[in-house]
């Protein structure tokens, strides 16, 4: 039971790293990556193969023996590459958020084909397996997973202080300007092209990270772990918990992926073998429905943002409506007074120049 | 004189022939903000009601709550004897409102022809053709253009393709929210003089938001001034001088009006 | 140079499966604006109630199609006029209704797995008929009936679309629906159909799909959606013709690159047109973008 409760705590801070990633490119950014999962399996395999050494009855590429933690780098870095080769492609400011969604699901479809039919790469649909466990040998395997816990834990504090850093700096705002009104963004200065493909580097390294996290502890790894499901479940995290909030994103993955994915294997089986699986997902599914419907903004909402009162600038109140992210925001801005043309009251001049100078409409 | 929106329309105005449309007291807005407010338009059969007011100041929104792309906060819109305030705008123009937006005022891939067609979906079919014969002899320039897809054509021709589409199922009134922004002076000239004109002389009801006044009180008979989302004025178009109306009555508010 | 034409005839075959799918999702698209991915599963249902059909009563098996097509349109219909209207209202964003359509989508694979417990079916039922040769070209009877299906469908919609008033209606709509609303045209009806058309569609696609793959579950709909997606993206949205040009492109290159190179990336060669065509095509201009996208359910 121990053991068990160990393997939890290292799963969740696996997928919490994983919801993070989907928070700062979604959330955040507004870049629908709905082939999540891939980048998490490039971390994985990358990791695998550069630690497992060559050979043993399975074909794949990059078959080094590398000291620990240089396979873990090697995967987050490999899976950064690969965000950056196929971002540069698929996410162009020219296409549609919901093409450039499209696409990405469709780019996660083809590389879980192309995985699993050419053995070549990392040995198809057997996948790989053996791969060694870090310092195991330096514990006891009831102490071992607590150990690993440990380690996943520290490394998601780590990452925790730069996702959060990173998302209350003027990147962060950059990014929900960015996703908020992509021209509007452009049009003061933002290269949002830029900015784009830099959240989804980062962020893909951060999948990386938790592929390569999952891989170290589980030592096998197989396209039946990483289909378009998957992705899902990271999402679902971010949408129950609070989308755009660090904080929410740990609740949803203690809720979504640890209590809804793993709770069922201790209830009886229901009907045929099986059964239980399948009605898990349509649970799910019905779940996050039922979010987008009636609670968009997850459990734990976005944070507002207050700017000071008496900030240089003058300007009175920078607020997002934080309360329901996938609404219509309103951008209220009202102009420093030496700004009005009309002398009118200014609740009345923000009314007429909210409607035309457009705000932060939100257009997905 | 000044006003704060809000009076009989009856107790002021010299008598005006029964109106065809009488809107009164109109809110309307966006996302819960009214940016019109408590104003009030009419027009006879045979009027050309000009709408003229600066930047923001409410004109389209206004015309969106009469053809019912907008819903009303507050107030009536009584066309040809019955409350329409909350019917669909489908309904309105099968009631004889006529509307030609300010943008997305053609079916861009689809051709001259087919934008008539659409403009005329109601009719049956033999009256569509007819229709669309007559509307070629009123409009000869729309003569060579029916087989082109509206997008490839220049703003006049589209403009003019907007307001003969509308022009198909003869409606009542005809609004035009301000036809002629991004046209050249002499197309917008020839629009407002010729089309605008020739729809007002045949007895067309026509309502007219423009801000090219000089353009459109020659051709107005009456005009109605709209500034931050207020009616400040409302008087016959001979009353108003072109040149001095934008510095009497845009920049000039009433200091302790009620917001 | 004898592969190549073959392949290219294998490519018009794959192309008029993806065609009929790819059409359906086009006219949906156009209209209401939604990137619906239930669509996949939707292909599912109507292949798999089409063999139920054909597997129990063992009648003629393009009475399977016929059913495919019908229960395509049923499904259609109930998440197109039950489910979609409902967020719509609420004010949904656009790519909150794409995951909207993810989520569902998952539901109802997971629900025909929970029924049929995850099986998969081989539709083998359908003859193939004689194997025509026409020089390198091989093709089969019921391949050459099914690009026979495939054109009459193109030719159906494209009357339709352009010939009578409900078709040109329906462009109207997908172009300016507000300005279509002001003309009086009847905006629910004009859904209406478009969801029964698309629904027909789909489960014909479903069906015609599994005859190059042989077997299908529950699962298949996502193997089934990205052709499709992807022909119907590199088409112009709302374009049927221009869905039908777009699978004869994807159909080619998969099929080209799997004689060449081998199965395993014949999916991306698909996928690889599609990039291409979308990087070299002149971008939409930014004000296209910002305009607001509204949803038309």
């Amino acid at each position: 039971m121990q053991i068990y409760i160990a393997t939890l705590v290292i799963y969740c801070g696996i997928d919490v790293l994983g919801a993070w990633s989907v928070n700062l490119q979604f959330a955040y950014a507004g870049v629908p990556n709905f082939a999540f999962i891939v980048f998490v399996a490039v971390g994985a395999y990358v990791n695998g193969t550069t630690s497992l050494g060559p050979g043993q009855g399975q074909t794949y590429i990059l078959g080094y023996h590398l000291p620990f933690p240089l396979p873990l780098i090697a995967g987050m870095v490999a899976a950064g590459f690969v965000s950056l080769v196929i971002g540069v492609f698929t996410l162009r400011s020219s296409l549609r958020r919901d093409y450039q969604a499209a696409i990405m699901f469709i780019v996660g479809v083809i590389a879980l084909a192309v995985v699993s039919t050419d053995t070549r790469i990392w040995n198809g649909s057997n996948g790989i397996a053996g791969i060694p466990q870090p310092f195991s040998n330096s514990f006891a395997p009831n102490t071992y997973n607590w150990v690993y816990g440990a380690w996943v834990w520290a490394i998601c504090l780590v990452c925790y202080f730069v996702v959060e850093h990173l998302c209350r700096s003027g990147w962060g705002r950059g990014l929900r300007a960015m996703r908020d009104n992509e021209a509007a963004a452009g049009s003061i200065g933002l290269n949002t092209s830029f900015l784009r493909i830099q959240v989804f580097v980062i962020g893909g390294m951060i999948a990386g990270l938790s592929g390569g996290l999952l891989v170290d502890f589980i030592g096998a790894w197989s396209p039946s772990a990483w289909g378009y499901a998957e992705t899902f479940v990271f999402f679902a995290a971010i949408i129950v918990g609070g989308p755009e909030n660090n904080r929410g994103a740990i609740v949803g993955t203690i809720l979504i992926p640890i209590i809804f994915t793993e709770l069922p294997s201790f209830l009886p089986e229901i009907g045929y073998v099986g059964l239980k699986e399948s009605l898990e997902w349509i649970i799910i599914g019905l779940i996050w429905v039922g979010f987008i419907g009636f609670r968009p903004q997850g459990i734990l909402p976005a944070r507002r943002l207050k700017v000071d009162r008496d900030s240089t600038t003058g300007w009175r109140k920078l607020a997002g409506v934080g309360g329901n992210p996938f609404r219509e925001r309103r951008l209220l801005v009202t102009p420093p007074p030496s700004l009005t043309v009309e002398t009118s009251a200014p609740e009345t001049s923000a009314v007429a120049t909210g409607g035309r100078a457009g705000g932060a409409r939100d257009d997905g | 004189m000044r006003y704060n929106g809000t009076r009989e329309v009856s107790e002021v105005m010299p008598a005006r022939t029964a109106p065809l449309l009488a809107a009164q007291a109109v809110t309307a807005g966006y996302n819960g903000l009214p940016v019109v407010r408590e104003v009030g338009v009419q027009v006879g059969p045979g009027e050309t009601v000009l709408v003229i007011g600066p930047n923001g100041a409410g004109k389209s929104t206004l015309v969106k709550a009469i053809t019912g792309d907008l819903p009303l906060m507050s107030g009536s819109i009584v066309f040809r004897g019955d409350e329409v305030g909350r019917l669909p705008a489908d309904v309105r123009a099968a009631r004889g409102i006529g509307y030609v937006p300010q943008l997305n005022d053609v079916f861009p891939t689809l051709t001259v022809l087919e934008n008539l067609e659409m403009g005329g979906y109601r009719l049956r079919t033999k009256a569509v053709r007819a229709r669309i014969d007559e509307l070629c002899e009123q409009f000869p320039q729309l003569v060579p253009l029916r087989r082109r897809q509206a997008r490839t054509l220049s703003g006049g021709e589209r403009k003019l393709v907007a307001i003969a589409r509308a022009l198909m199922p003869q409606p009542e009134l005809l609004i035009l929210d301000e036809p002629t922004a991004n046209l050249s002076p002499q197309v917008a000239n020839r629009i407002t003089s010729e089309v605008i004109a020739g729809i007002a002389a045949s007895g067309g009801a026509v309502l007219l938001i423009e801000q090219r006044v000089t353009l459109a009180l020659p051709v107005a008979s009456w005009v109605n001034i709209l500034v931050a989302g207020r009616s400040r004025h409302d008087a016959p178009a001979h009353t108003l001088d072109a040149e001095k109306i934008a510095a009497e009555f845009f920049f000039n508010h009433n200091e302790d009006e009620v917001v | 140079m004898h592969t190549l034409i073959q392949a290219i005839g294998f490519g018009i075959v794959t192309a008029s499966l993806i065609a009929i799918g790819a059409m359906g999702f086009t006219l949906q698209f156009g209209l209401t604006n939604i990137l619906n991915l239930t669509y996949g599963v939707v292909m599912t249902l109507g292949a798999m109630l089409g063999y139920l059909v054909d597997s129990v009563s063992g009648v003629n098996p393009w009475i399977g199609v016929i059913t495919g097509g019908v229960a395509g349109i049923a499904a259609t219909l109930v998440i197109g006029k039950g489910i979609f209207p409902f967020f719509v209202r609420r004010g949904i964003g656009l790519l909150q209704v794409v995951m909207l359509t993810l989520g569902l989508s998952l539901v109802i694979q997971y629900t025909i797995a929970a029924i049929d417990h995850g099986n998969f079916y081989q539709l083998s039922f359908f003859p193939t008929g004689p194997t025509y040769h026409f020089g390198p070209i091989v093709i089969t009877g019921t391949e050459l009936i099914f690009i026979g299906i495939a054109a009459f469908l193109y030719l159906s919609i494209a009357g339709l679309l352009h010939l009578t008033r409900l078709g040109k209606a329906l462009r109207a709509m997908s172009v300016e629906p507000g300005l279509a609303r002001s003309c009086g045209i009847p905006t629910r009806r004009i859904v209406n159909v478009t969801w029964i058309l698309s629904g027909m569609l789909a489960g014909i696609a479903g069906i015609a799909y599994v005859i190059n793959t042989n077997t299908v579950d529950s699962y298949s709909g996502n193997d089934f959606i990205a052709p499709v997606l992807a022909a119907a993206i590199l088409g112009q949205s709302g374009s049927p013709g221009g869905a039908v040009v777009a699978s004869l492109l994807v159909g080619c290159a998969t099929e080209i690159v799997s004689a060449y190179g081998g199965s395993a990336y014949s999916t991306v060669a698909g996928f690889g047109v599609l990039l291409i065509v979308l990087l070299a095509r002149p971008g939409n201009v930014m004000s296209e973008l910002t305009k607001k996208i509204e949803f038309t359910v």
